[in-house]
């Protein structure tokens, strides 16, 4: 990350930001139609109180149903890519868990494990489990046959051969799979909240809305935003020391000269 | 007639295919890809083989390096009908597939890490003997750094292949071909993907290696002089069912250098290997 990277986002959110304020002031629109960025960061302040405890709330909900996921996801993978049977019942499955309706489910969440965490984190899980069982199959499958033909050929066991292409060869996809879960785990959270009225910041917000504390529903949107943008760069600098090997210098310099970045 | 080797006949074949057939049963049919393959590599001796497209080149190497299992015939290596040759041999496809998340020092020393963690003999010995195991990768990897040099990669050992170029490439696939410490070696088209000059020079390093490490090898190629060049014997396979059409001698002098292809009895050979192959 350097310069080049940061300052053209960086000007771009500051501009948002200074026009927000500007449409503010002159169109006068009251605070409970559209606040200005100053009158939410101080109903951010005089919230802290409740604020803090509701990000630490929605940051266990999320971090909690990330590990299930990722666990999950991986050991699913895994069975799906040595067992074709269990590919075959699976598959349709997952692709099914994710087009249920989480907005009737969270609910039902509620009335089944009670006001916890419980039923934000599984919230959560039914969020992101798809994507990061998806991309790991995928980076398994992705493999390319002639590094087994030639791991083979050198008397590798099949579990060597695993260990030794197949899954430092998922990795990257993995990465893509788990940077799309952590985008998608911080809003699931906050909709299990919402819909379950059990708390963290989707209770504060749901509570901001109903007394038309607009102020305050822009705090919780720009925190969630804030934890969801702090979680993609923690995994993003995990994948960055996990796979040296996939962000080589060269790889980038060969970018740059084919105009690709 | 120059003498290239000074062998004994009568000595066991480094690899002897004996009467190799293979037919693959796929949705479009059979297709009989090999038909009663013979022939033999001696030590230290270059055989290079030679056929159109579809004379089941691949499914030869596929066949020797145990990969796939003739539906007759025998590889004999050394004499020895294994029952798993896996491994046996040391195998450098046309693709240098180096594993692109290993350094070039990781890369070439991947055999010696399967031999020794995959073999029945590390596995009889156990965990108890995990020192010695650590010694043995230790003195692989140093091996393989005196080897650098040799190889043209010296300071690459820590790089990652994706930065190395494809002559460069090709090189440290080579590398670790010979760090299986096999010593009959495979080599599939290794040079078809360079461009010619790097290719020629490749050749000439090849063959200078070859005095170095006498190592046995067995060289396909779809470049008719490329196998003059190399080859102590040429081995033409027919068109589909592969068969052995004709194996003929190589009778230039070693060592050989590229000036020699502007030789007339160079040329010979080229023409008549040609022919063999149908192009006139």
């Amino acid at each position: 990350m350097n310069a080049r990277t940061v300052v053209p986002p960086a000007a771009v959110i500051v501009g948002a930001v200074v026009a927000w304020h500007v449409v503010v002031i002159a169109s006068g629109l009251p605070p409970f139609i559209l606040p200005s960025p100053v009158g939410v960061v101080r109903s951010g302040v005089e919230t802290w109180n409740v604020l803090g405890p509701a990000i630490v709330t929605t940051l266990s909900e999320t971090l909690l149903g990330l590990a299930i996921s990722v666990t999950l996801g991986v050991a699913f993978a895994g069975a799906m890519d040595l067992v074709p049977l269990v590919r075959r019942a699976l598959y349709p499955l997952l692709v099914a868990s994710q087009t249920v309706q989480i907005l009737a489910i969270a609910p039902l969440l509620v009335i089944w494990f009670g006001f916890g965490l419980t039923p934000n984190i599984i919230v959560v899980v039914l969020f992101t489990f798809f994507p990061m069982t998806v991309a790991t199959v995928d980076g398994l499958t992705s493999t390319d046959p002639d590094y087994i033909r030639l791991l083979r050929s050198m008397g590798a066991s099949r579990a060597r051969i695993w260990r030794t292409v197949r899954l430092p060869a998922a990795l990257p996809s993995f990465f893509s799979g788990l940077r799309l879960s952590v985008t998608y785990s911080v809003v699931a959270a906050t909709v299990g909240e919402w819909v379950g009225g059990s708390g963290g910041l989707g209770l504060y917000m749901l509570r901001s809305k109903n007394a038309l504390e607009t102020d305050q529903v822009f705090v919780a949107m720009v925190i969630t935003t804030l934890l969801s943008i702090g979680l993609f760069l923690c995994v993003f600098l995990c994948e960055r020391l996990a796979l040296p090997w996939y962000y080589t210098a060269q790889r980038r310099e060969q970018w740059d000269e084919q105009g690709i970045y | 007639m120059t003498a290239t080797t000074t062998r004994d006949p009568e000595a066991t074949p480094r690899l002897a295919v004996d009467r190799v057939s293979m037919t693959f049963h796929g949705e479009a049919g059979a297709v009989e890809a090999l038909a009663d393959v013979s022939f033999d590599v001696h030590r230290e001796e270059i055989v290079t083989v030679i056929g159109p497209s579809g004379s089941g080149k691949s499914t030869l190497f596929n066949v020797i390096t145990g990969l796939i299992e003739p539906q007759a015939g025998a590889i004999r290596i050394d004499g020895r009908e294994l029952a798993d040759r896996t491994g046996a041999v040391a195998y450098m496809p046309q693709r240098d597939l180096l594993l692109p998340w290993r350094t070039v020092l990781d890369n070439v020393v991947l055999p010696l890490e399967i031999q020794g963690a995959g073999g029945t003999r590390a596995r009889a010995r156990g965990r108890a003997k995990a020192p010695a195991r650590e010694r043995a990768r230790e003195q692989a990897r140093e091996r393989a750094r005196e080897l650098m040099p040799r190889f043209g990669l010296e300071g690459f050992e820590n790089h990652y292949p994706a930065v190395l170029s494809g002559g460069m490439r090709q090189r440290a696939a080579f590398l670790r071909t010979v760090m299986s410490g096999r010593e009959t070696l495979l080599l599939d088209e290794p040079f078809g993907a360079l461009d010619a000059l790097t290719r020629r020079r490749l050749q000439d390093w090849l063959l200078e290696l070859q005095r170095e490490l006498e190592r046995t090898i067995l060289f396909i190629t779809h470049d008719v002089e490329e196998a003059v060049y190399l080859g102590d014997r040429v081995v033409v396979l027919s068109p589909r069912p592969g068969r052995v059409q004709t194996t003929m001698p190589v009778d230039l002098p070693r060592p050989r250098h590229q000036q020699m292809i502007g030789d007339p009895a160079f040329g010979r050979h080229v023409a008549t290997l040609l022919e063999e192959l149908g192009v006139r």
